[in-house]
């Protein structure tokens, strides 16, 4: 745990001092790798301990993106962030107490209905009540302030990983992974367990979005709550290892990486990279990437990571 | 009625046929068909009477009413 501590506060220290000497593209490169690094790891915290399968990232991004927009003026920005959080949060928390019954494709599958029918009532809601498609963000915060608050969103989430994984509600989490009967039977309260850790996932992905929506300067249903931010998340988490600690973000870093340099030039062979490296991680590298170092070198260190 | 063709024109039905399978439950070849035609004449009936867009907050409400009324599907063993 501590050495994980000293890791994390040597990348935030590197990556607080980038804007200073890095270009405008390298910046905003590493923006979207920050992006995914807490939306990926504030996901496998929950889901990749539990193995509760949620697709439902993009309504809380969404959600999140759509408080910032709105109440950006009279909240401050800082205000706007937590508002977007406990927002998302107290989405997740109802949408939890219907859903987290449910296990496997089940879960999954009614997950991603959820955050469809969300994006489509606020598309609706947009149509009839309020007569707009999309709104405009007219009063936008400085990239910096953009870049560090999502930084400080990444770090927090790192972090709160770190904690939950040495605390009682995170071994309560990988008990229900491993086995939730047998959890429930060893005195877990499985089910306020199982909500708290969803809403924590919710919580980091609503700020994610308020933050980033102002990047966007106008948004619509159609991108903040676009179903791919949430398989790409997953995507990330499982490609990286959902169950470990680092996995998610060095597979934020690769994907971003990989998305910056494919994108503009080869958008198919974007794609395709990414349908071939997800396959051979399925099928070669369970364990997902970073497991690959601690397999072959520190066979001492999966103790502490796994 | 005309289609182009392209890579990308099942993806709509593959998230619809996930959906439908769900509702009727894995495994229950009766779940799926029932399931099909439940969404189908609900999607179309309901279009009929309120108005085309909302379709698609029609289809996912009655899934999720469905599944939270009967967690396994409608006709799972």
């Amino acid at each position: 745990m501590k050495r994980d501590l000293l890791v994390l506060l040597a990348l935030v220290g590197w990556a607080l001092a980038l804007p200073r000497y890095a270009s405008e593209f390298v910046v905003s490169l590493a923006l979207t790798c920050l992006m995914y690094t807490a939306l990926a790891t504030s996901w496998s915290l929950f889901c990749g301990t539990t193995r509760y399968l949620s697709l439902a990232t993009a309504a809380f991004f969404g959600i999140g993106a759509y408080t910032g927009a709105l109440l950006l003026q009279q909240a401050g920005w800082v205000g706007t962030i937590a508002l977007a959080a406990a927002l998302s949060a107290l989405v997740a928390l109802v949408m939890g107490a219907a859903v987290l019954h449910l296990r496997g494709t089940y879960f999954a599958v009614l997950t991603f209905g959820m955050a469809e029918l969300i994006r489509h009532a606020i598309t609706l809601w947009e149509k009839r009540v309020t007569g707009t498609v999309g709104r405009l963000i007219a009063v936008v915060p400085e990239a910096d302030t953009v870049y560090v608050t999502v930084l400080v969103l990444a770090a927090a989430a790192v972090l709160t990983s770190i904690v939950v994984r040495a605390s009682r509600f995170g071994l309560a989490m990988a008990g229900i992974g491993a086995d939730e009967q047998r959890a429930e039977t060893l005195g877990v309260d499985t089910r306020w367990v199982k909500i708290g850790g969803f809403a924590i996932t919710a919580a980091f992905a609503g700020a994610v979005g308020a933050a980033m929506s102002v990047r966007w300067t106008y948004i619509d249903p159609a991108t903040v709550f676009n179903p791919f931010i949430g398989f790409q998340t997953v995507l990330i988490a499982l490609v990286g290892g959902a169950a470990t600690l680092w996995g998610p973000l060095i597979a934020a870093v690769v994907f971003s990486l990989l998305a910056e340099t494919l994108r503009l030039q080869a958008p198919q062979v974007y794609m395709m990279a990414l349908g071939l490296l997800l396959i051979a991680c399925v099928l070669y590298l369970p364990g997902g990437l970073a497991s690959l170092r601690w397999r072959w070198r520190w066979p001492e260190w999966r103790k502490g990571v796994a | 009625m005309a289609y182009t063709i392209s890579p990308s024109m099942g993806e709509p039905y593959t998230v619809s046929a996930l959906i439908v399978i769900t509702l009727g439950g894995f495994g229950s070849m009766t779940g799926s068909l029932v399931g099909g035609l439940l969404l189908g004449v609900i999607e179309a009936v309901g279009m009929d009477l309120t108005s085309p867009s909302l379709k698609a907050v029609l289809s996912y409400g009655v899934f999720i009413a469905v599944l939270l009324w009967k967690p396994n599907g409608l006709f799972k063993q």
